[in-house]
């Protein structure tokens, strides 16, 4: 009987595992159907998700549409590790939010996997259709040109520099390094004060921010880091350079040795202490910084190119669309072109301190805007994003290429050129499956 | 008289009497396992089934899937970074479940006999299993990590680190931690189980050996350790299965780094599935893991009763 029992229970435990493979295998996703959506303000309830760090930002815009129109949008905030498993399990359960707005470096697949609306036509009939940010929009897009959503929230690659120590090494407080010589003259002047000054600081051991703050670098230098097909770029003498340039400020011990294992945790807090010169953060970092009081002077400068005149800065930030299947397209869009209009752009987003993501209203920030404003701004039309729907296995896995290029060479003994040629050839074969 | 009438008035016969007995304990014996049944099914054989179904798809985040057969277990078998992942995650779990296990039996041995304080002593020993292994790892890391770590500036206070010195910048150092806030997090329950073997063990067999002249090795290894083989069996492999499975401690600790020295097997699969969003790759990756424990479990189940029928 025992034998009879097991063989019974075995063949319903595979049974049982047939049923849910293919009950799995039944189901699929829908296509993105294109849409004419017409702005439609006629009380309804619209559910929408953001990533969990944007809620200084979006409580108040959410609020600002809500008191202002019959349409109420209820938001959620999604843990930004989660959001990508949690939207695709949504849109699988026909439970997706009405609008979704998610970090920009997960456009392309949200494009190429068909979870978006498109937008297309409803975008051409805005007047500022072309001054939305570009990076942003080519993410934003398919091979055939159409448009799935629009930016929301800018955050672009900026150096924050401690004017107070500028002063003590001698350097204008003023006028901050405008080009690689530059940056690295003063990272040695600062350096100098004493050996617990250090002239730079970036988390040498996080993908992320290795793509926000190190990649401008290969820009700033020329280079282009993705191919419009989705292919990397890594053997070419602009990532020679910038990582050429990390390795003499290493060596030179211009960061402190704790940046090698930093994984992210020191990313803003590492400035603060005031005895970093200049430190590669992000438009992040202003209100961590306002609201902590920092006991010195301290200002903002775009990361520089080797040449004055040079710089680049990593178009970060967010996107928002509306689902596949959404159950209130047209006040979806409601929202989203009020969002965009230049009303909100210059005075909620004003009020936020957060830079428009149109570039035709840079010019009109208000005179006392100040250089966290300014700065920034001023770097939407050098936004740079490295697009590609393999971007992740290849630029943000901690064994992926990227990271390990950069490592193996600053760190490990790796000559440059076999550094460069073993991470070409290890993403080539990723793009190539 | 009618059938009915006879099959109730009819004495029955043992032989009938005994099948519908054993009838109607099988009965009873199926509605007692079916809450465990429903439970097994659905947290264990349809996920099961579905990582299995999975496998042999490109199953990606967003899109559409398409069966790809074998391919992703034989990139997985021709992926160098898969199988760094195993090798690391094989001497880490030799390493730590060696080291854990002998710290356990240490434990049991030293905090066993009655003494003041002993259950005071056993519950600082336990109190870490009580934590999450994520949160421990986020504790450690406030104490080690090289910018405001307490460890490492108590350390440098006294002269022991240089003023620069990172732990988390080396592989090594970093295995070394992981390996000791593993042990001191899990230890506590083998421990525990282990003086609950050893507290089963009949005092009269200790004063036997103690009249014959065993002294405490020979009583550890000729009389204890063979006693408490059960509980030790079960120790051992759900510490070896633990282990094997580590993720929580260098994902906190590390991310893996540095330079990839602490990506696990379990790492290595989060990476693909929710990363890379690779979830066929990811689930076939799962598919090996899963074979590759139950092949060292049934080695280690073999071991065992063998030593234990000698």
């Amino acid at each position: 009987m025992t034998k009879r029992f097991t063989r019974r229970w075995t063949a319903a435990a595979a049974a049982a595992v047939v049923a849910v493979g293919l009950a799995a295998c039944s189901s699929g996703s829908g296509p993105a159907q294109p849409a004419d959506l017409k702005p439609v303000d006629d009380g309804a309830t619209l559910t929408m998700w953001a990533r969990a760090g944007r809620q200084p930002i979006f409580d108040p815009i959410v609020k600002a549409y809500n008191d202002s129109h019959k349409n109420q949008i209820s938001i959620t905030y999604v843990p930004e590790d989660q959001y990508v498993t949690k939207f695709a399990t949504a849109i699988a359960s026909s439970s997706a939010p009405d609008i979704a707005s998610f970090d920009v470096i997960y456009a392309p697949q949200f494009v190429a996997g068909k979870q978006l609306t498109d937008v297309t036509s409803a975008l051409g009939r805005l007047s500022y259709h072309e001054d939305l940010l570009p990076a942003h929009m080519a993410s934003l897009s398919d091979d055939d040109g159409h448009e799935f959503g629009v930016p929301v929230a800018a955050d672009m690659s900026l150096i924050y520099y401690n004017k107070t120590l500028f002063a003590k090494a001698g350097l204008d407080p003023d006028a901050p390094p405008r080009n690689w010589d530059e940056m690295l003259a003063a990272a040695k002047a600062i350096k100098a004060l004493g050996s617990d000054e250090y002239g730079l600081y970036m988390p040498h051991n996080n993908t992320g921010q290795l793509q926000f703050d190190f990649t401008p670098f290969i820009w700033a230098a020329g280079g282009k880091v993705t191919n419009p097909d989705g292919s990397f770029v890594f053997d070419d003498d602009a990532t020679r350079a910038a990582l050429r340039l990390f390795k003499t400020a290493w060596d030179a011990g211009y960061f402190p040795d704790s940046a090698k294992s930093d994984d992210g945790v020191g990313f803003v807090s590492a400035f603060a202490k005031g005895n970093i010169g200049m430190s590669m953060i992000g438009g992040g970092g202003s209100d961590a910084y306002a609201s902590q009081h920092l006991p010195f002077d301290y200002g903002v400068m775009p990361i520089p190119g080797p040449k004055t005149g040079e710089v680049a800065s990593f178009a970060g930030g967010d996107v928002a669309g509306i689902s596949a299947g959404a159950q209130h397209p047209d006040q979806a869009w409601d929202f989203l072109s009020w969002l965009t209009s230049d009303t909100t752009q210059l005075d909620v987003y004003g009020k936020l301190h957060s830079i428009p993501i149109r570039s035709d209203l840079v010019a009109k920030l208000p005179a006392d805007a100040g250089e966290f404003m300014t700065v920034p701004a001023g770097l939407l039309e050098y936004g740079h994003q490295p697009r590609s729907t393999h971007l992740n296995e290849v630029m943000s896995n901690v064994t992926g290429p990227y990271l390990t290029m950069f490592r193996d060479y600053l760190f490990n003994g790796v000559d440059l050129d076999a550094a460069v040629t073993k991470a070409q050839k290890d993403a080539d074969a990723i793009t190539g499956r | 008289m009618s059938s009915l009438a006879h099959e109730v008035l009819a004495p029955a016969s043992p032989a009938g009497a005994r099948t519908r007995l054993l009838a109607r304990e099988r009965r009873t014996g199926y509605l007692l396992l079916l809450p465990s049944a429903v439970l097994i099914v659905v947290f264990f054989l349809v996920p099961l089934g579905l990582t299995v179904t999975m496998s042999f798809y490109d199953w990606p985040i967003f899109g559409a899937r398409r069966p790809v057969g074998l391919a992703n277990y034989a990139e997985a078998l021709g992926d160098g970074r898969f199988w760094d992942a195993v090798w690391f995650t094989t001497w880490y779990t030799a390493l730590t479940s060696v080291l854990g296990f002998a710290a356990a039996l240490g434990l049991a041995l030293l905090l066993r006999p009655r003494f003041p304080g002993r259950t005071i002593a056993r519950s600082i020993v336990f109190a870490p299993v009580t934590i999450g292994m994520g949160v421990a790892g986020l504790l450690w890391l406030t104490l080690v990590n090289g910018r405001s770590g307490v460890v490492i500036q108590i350390l440098r206070t006294l002269g022991v680190l240089g003023p620069e010195q990172d732990w988390l910048g080396d592989g090594g150092a970093v295995i070394a931690i992981a390996v000791v806030l593993t042990i001191w997090k899990t230890v506590g329950l083998p421990m525990l189980v282990l003086i609950i073997g050893m507290d089963s063990i009949d005092e009269s067999v200790y004063e036997a050996a103690r009249i014959d002249g065993a002294g405490p090795w020979s009583t550890l290894t000729r009389i204890t350790l063979p006693l408490i083989n059960r509980p030790l069996a079960l120790v051992v492999l759900l510490t070896v299965i633990a282990n094997f499975l580590s993720f929580d401690q260098f994902y906190t600790l590390s991310r893996g780094g540095p330079d990839g020295a602490t990506v696990s097997v379990v790492f290595y699969l989060y990476e693909q599935g929710f990363q890379a969003f690779r979830q066929g790759y990811a689930a076939a990756i799962a598919v090996l893991i899963a074979l590759l424990l139950a092949i060292l479990t049934v080695i280690q189940v073999r071991v065992q009763q063998r030593s234990a029928d000698e």
